[in-house]
């Protein structure tokens, strides 16, 4: 007997003609997460499965794989020779730690000799002797024993389902542009939309001496948890505090955010051009702050019109938003005291329902090209 | 680097890194060993302790070597507490490693009052007068406050105690004291003092608690019995002798009081014309300057400053990292003026170039930075 784990997949099985290339990037994305850690990658007749690792280690195994997107759950199973008595043999040894359950048997190998129903019911009263407390359950079992018999001559077998992050393999989609600020929502719109197959870059703006190092230092913390889930981050820090003084001393004051928003999405689209990314993603969220109203977005959509914004999080409420950032290991970082650049010349009322050509007037006040260019040069590349 | 952070920690000197490396190195033992290189080592913790009790004036007790003045104060707290404990007065300027042992003393059902602040920083002693009863157990009262240098009257509380509740312990943290104004706990009439090897010199990681003959601490930690069975552990013993190393070269106290006054002097004289309000009590250590910059936020100094290559804080730093500033605010500062504290702390190596350069570029950035605000 060997134990394997039994990896399943997600919507890649409604790609059609381009499932090849959907599975083959998966696969790929599964080797590099577990390049740490010694296995094998197995397939067979349609199923993939980690094999030939260390028991040690198969916690960590678990706990990568739970991270890459296109897997939905996955088994630990025990792989052994399709034959009657050694299945019996083993599933009467099966230790069953809840109340109820249900066993059931998929007959891939049709030569198998008993037929999956019967089968079940010969498994299910063999575990109701060894275990007399427990019930069998059809629909609300809390243990599925799941056996498994395959065309290649083994049976699987597994009692437990364990979820994965699901969504699309990482990179299908491309890559994109992150505006990660430090606070709870932008890492989690990152893992969002990397769920969906885009891979991430990011840009953080911050403000010295007006934000502190620690600031930045907890942005590039939240840039490595990310990178449980995409593997690798480009964190493209950028100086802004010359722009906020600049708007700060020449526009009006409630302007301020709207203009500092619309700067930031000009500069996150030149370094789209620049290094090949393909879309703005921002955590805002409809009507959580000023920032975040309809009219504040259509005039910060207009600061550049060559890339799409994407708001993943924009019909979340933040409970929801809170709780996948617990989930994903970047909360305690996000709510960490440190100023961010949004809180750095804040104004006392801030405009809710900008209009563009207002906007448009305040910021022609300034020489947003050369600004743009000077923090341009000043951009620190990190890479995560 | 102009650094003038020197309360929150101080460089370790190089005889003391001289000192830590021959205890590391070469009489590396453990001093609970019975060979003849093992109890050389136990005799100089000995000698060390001997060297503690001398230079606090206070030879009678006992030191116990912790790990942090944390541990000391919470040592110091923790270790003396009784079932039939009824109150325990702290005051409000206490360092959180006293403050929050007196929260958690709270939660377990415990009186804990917290005598108020002057305005100058000192705690009120009338105050204390109304506070203390028959029925106080312990005062812990921070001698020299880390936000501002005011320096408590340690006699003074020492005689309302008299008065007041005669059997009280008093348990004073020493930590911005030490080595810096002049200490007598006989004079103080103190039963248990707190000080710290890394604010003078010395290496991080070691500290100690004096306790006075009389007073019976109950262990914290346990194990193979070691600090007469107060603090179970190996000794540190290349620390516990570094720290002795700096104690050594602490040198004439009230020379370098003169000296450091002169360079505070010279900093405060540097910010004349500046909207600016300096923290102080008449009996100030010269060592910490507490400032308060109208209309600006002082963790924005702090960073402008360190553009310049020279290191001050916003406030101790144990509380930098949570809003606001507790103490700064029990001395009754408005919230404004709070946000635009920052903390500049010499030490005796610190230069009058420095200061007037520190200075004169502090006045700068402010400008500048009320400048860029208005």
């Amino acid at each position: 007997m060997n134990n394997v784990i039994l990896l399943r997949f997600g919507e890649l099985y409604l790609k059609g003609k381009n499932r090849g290339y959907f599975e083959k990037t998966l696969i790929s994305n599964i080797k590099n997460s577990l390049k740490t850690l010694p296995c094998m990658i197995e397939k067979s007749n349609g199923r993939y499965f980690i094999t030939h690792y260390d028991e040690m280690q198969e916690m960590q195994i678990i706990d990568k794989l739970t991270k890459v997107f296109g897997l939905v759950s996955l088994s630990r199973a025990a792989e052994i020779p399709s034959d009657i008595d050694k299945i019996i043999n083993y599933v009467s040894i099966l230790s069953i730690n809840s109340k109820t359950f249900r066993v059931s048997v998929n007959r891939a190998d049709k030569n198998f000799p008993i037929k999956s129903n019967d089968f079940e019911k010969q498994l299910g009263s063999i575990i109701l002797k060894k275990n007399k407390d427990l019930k069998v359950d059809l629909k609300n079992f809390e243990t599925e024993v799941m056996v498994d018999i395959r065309e290649n001559g083994n049976t699987y077998i597994s009692t437990d389902k364990i979820s994965c992050a699901g969504g699309m393999p990482l990179s299908t989609a491309g890559k994109g542009l992150l505006l990660l600020s430090g606070g709870i929502d932008s890492p989690v719109a990152g893992y969002m939309i990397a769920r969906r197959g885009l891979s991430l870059s990011a840009v953080h703006f911050y403000s010295f001496p007006y934000t502190s190092e620690q600031a930045k230092q907890k942005v590039i913390t939240l840039a490595n948890k990310l990178t449980d889930y995409v593997d690798h981050i480009t964190l493209y820090m950028c100086k802004f505090t010359h722009i906020q003084e600049e708007i700060h001393k020449h526009c009006s004051p409630e302007y301020m955010i709207t203009i500092m928003r619309r700067f930031m999405m000009k500069i996150a689209a030149k370094l789209c051009k620049q290094y090949n990314l393909k879309a703005i993603i921002t955590g805002e969220n409809l009507g959580q702050v000023a920032s975040q109203t309809i009219e504040s977005m259509t005039v910060t959509n207009f600061a550049q019109t060559e890339f799409p914004i994407f708001r993943p999080l924009i019909g979340f409420d933040k409970q929801d938003i809170t709780s996948i950032a617990e989930k994903i290991g970047t909360l305690e970082t996000s709510i960490l005291p440190y100023e961010d650049c949004c809180t750095v010349f804040l104004p006392k009322n801030p405009i809710i329902k900008p209009k563009l050509d207002k906007v448009v007037y305040e910021e022609n006040k300034l020489d947003i090209d050369s600004l743009i260019d000077e923090a341009l040069k000043q951009i620190e590349i990190l890479e995560i | 680097m102009i650094y003038l952070d020197n309360a929150s920690t101080t460089q370790m000197s190089t005889k003391a890194l001289e000192v830590y490396k021959k205890y590391a190195i070469d009489d590396f033992y453990n001093p609970s060993a019975i060979y003849d290189r093992a109890v050389k080592i136990s005799n100089d913790i000995h000698s060390a302790k001997e060297k503690v009790k001398n230079v606090l004036g206070a030879p009678y007790g006992e030191v116990i070597f912790t790990s942090t003045a944390t541990e000391a104060n919470n040592l110091a707290i923790f270790g003396c507490l009784r079932s039939n404990f009824k109150k325990v007065v702290l005051s409000s300027a206490e360092h959180a490693s006293v403050y929050n042992v007196g929260k958690k003393l709270e939660e377990r059902g415990i009186d804990v009052e917290y005598c108020p602040l002057q305005q100058n920083g000192e705690i009120d002693y009338n105050e204390l007068e109304n506070i203390l009863d028959e029925n106080t157990n312990l005062i812990s009262i921070i001698h020299v406050s880390n936000e501002t240098g005011a320096i408590n009257d340690l006699k003074k509380i020492n005689e309302i105690r008299n008065r007041k509740c005669k059997n009280a312990i008093f348990h004073a943290d020493g930590v911005q004291a030490f080595s810096k104004v002049n200490v007598n706990l006989s004079y103080f009439g103190v039963d248990m003092y707190t000080i710290s090897s890394h604010k003078i010199f010395g290496p991080k990681g070691i500290a100690c608690l004096y306790v006075n003959k009389g007073i019976n601490l109950k262990p914290q930690i346990f194990g193979g019995g070691q600090e007469d069975n107060i603090r179970s552990g190996t000794e540190n013993v290349p620390a516990i002798m570094a720290f002795m190393s700096a104690i050594d070269e602490i040198g004439d106290i009230n020379k370098n009081y003169e000296y450091v006054n002169k360079l505070r002097n010279t900093f405060i004289s540097n910010l004349k014309d500046t909207a600016v309000k300096i923290n102080e009590s008449k009996n100030n250590s010269p060592y910490i300057l507490s400032l308060c910059f109208s209309g600006v936020n002082g963790e924005t100094l702090v960073h402008m400053m360190e553009q310049n290559q020279i290191y001050i804080s916003t406030g101790s730093a144990c509380s930098s990292h949570r809003s606001g500033n507790r103490i700064l605010s029990a001395m009754s500062l408005p919230d404004n003026l709070v946000k635009g504290c920052v903390r500049i702390s010499f030490s005796k190596h610190n230069t009058i170039d420095e200061i007037t350069f520190a200075s004169k570029t502090l006045k700068d950035c402010y400008l500048k930075l009320i400048n860029t605000l208005r």
